[in-house]
């Protein structure tokens, strides 16, 4: 189906209107130093306004959102922010950031943590999990089948359990 | 602690789409970064065939021509153009096997995985399209002028240097695999061998 660019314009600020929570969470679940995050942000809004020809519907939206956010972030380089550094910022991520300090919550921050942690591809399971994905659903989106992600999740959910008391111990 | 209430601080976590977006501006700056990230690609795909056509070329010819050098001189010209052809054949080849965004996870590994290699074979083969076809003119070339002036001596020394310089060029691009290329690919095999266990 080809789309007018007023319909893609509009389909791409309706995606980051209602997916900027999602965003914002694979971009602290993935970077560490603010100004990292500000630029892994900025970075996930251009990738998935260069993706929005090539959606032609034949996977949910939110899949598509996850794919992109998570292999944006797995492609992240530090090496290209020279590059990226001369790009406008198109939503500040402190905007985003300051909302979610409003409510400190040191389980959340020792949760994101814990998932840097992880090795990539337990942290990006265990990343759609937590958002309340079927299996069905992360299987596509990270393109295994649904038996694998059901192996892969119970090791890494005991992992991230692990993980979590061993920080929460040492607070 | 239990799993599930893990899962519950993280859904009810706030900072979740509530920025008001404004269309308007929105859609300008993503436009302007698009098409600034558009020029550096076609500024990086078109900077070498400007180096080399522009550039290299007219001032080799520039240089025989006013320093009055044997036409071995010229033989080094069919040699940048090679290089430079490679390039930027590699370059158009690079861009096709590109990882695309809304591709799965595995997918997406897979092509990072691709492109990796073929850096690694790239660079693992320089001295065949970028160190020797330059070289073997250059070379060429003292060995005529060192013939002119009845001096071997002087040729020899000269094509031994910089048969050492380019070999100093070679392990510097084998390095960059060992450092960079290598273990970047180890990473992504490992990501993918820890998403496809099981997976059958």
């Amino acid at each position: 189906m080809q789309e007018t660019d007023q319909e893609l314009e509009e389909q791409y600020c309706r995606w980051v209107e209602d997916y900027q929570g999602l965003i914002f969470r694979v971009v602290h679940a993935s970077a560490t130093l603010p100004e990292d995050k500000n630029d892994l942000f900025q970075e996930i809004l251009l990738q998935l306004w260069r993706s929005m020809p090539s959606f032609e519907g034949r996977c949910k939206e939110t899949t598509w959102m996850y794919r992109v956010a998570l292999n944006t972030a797995r492609a992240w380089k530090r090496s290209e922010k020279r590059r990226r550094e001369r790009h406008e910022e198109i939503i500040s991520f402190s905007a985003l950031q300051e909302q979610a300090a409003n409510e400190p919550n040191p389980l959340l921050e020792t949760l994101y943590e814990a998932i840097r942690q992880m090795p990539a591809a337990e942290a990006s399971l265990l990343l759609l999990h937590l958002d309340g994905l079927s299996y069905q659903d992360i299987a596509e989106v990270i393109g295994v089948s649904e038996g694998c992600v059901g192996v892969r999740l119970s090791r890494a959910r005991k992992q991230l359990i692990a993980k979590m008391k061993g920080e929460l111990n040492g607070i | 602690m239990e799993f599930d209430e893990l899962q519950s601080a993280w859904q009810n976590q706030s900072g979740s789409g509530q920025v008001k977006v404004e269309s308007d501006a929105l859609l300008k700056m993503v436009r302007r970064n698009h098409q600034a990230m558009e020029r550096s690609y076609f500024v990086h795909d078109r900077i070498l065939a400007f180096v080399f056509g522009l550039i290299y070329v007219p001032a080799w010819i520039w240089l025989g021509i006013t320093r009055d050098l044997p036409w071995t001189w010229y033989l080094e010209i069919p040699a940048f153009l090679l290089v430079a052809g490679f390039l930027i054949m590699n370059r158009m080849k690079q861009r096709r096997i590109q990882p695309r965004p809304g591709e799965s996870l595995r997918t997406s590994v897979e092509h990072s995985l691709a492109k990796v290699d073929h850096q690694i074979r790239l660079q693992k083969n320089v001295f065949w399209w970028y160190l020797l076809p330059p070289w073997v003119p250059m070379a060429a070339f003292f060995i005529h002028t060192g013939l002119l002036v009845r001096n071997p001596w002087g040729a020899a020394h000269n094509v031994i240097v910089s048969g050492l310089i380019f070999w100093g060029v070679y392990e510097l691009f084998q390095w960059g695999v060992r450092k960079n290329l290598l273990p970047r690919r180890e990473e992504l095999v490992e990501f993918l061998e820890s998403l496809e266990s099981e997976s059958e």
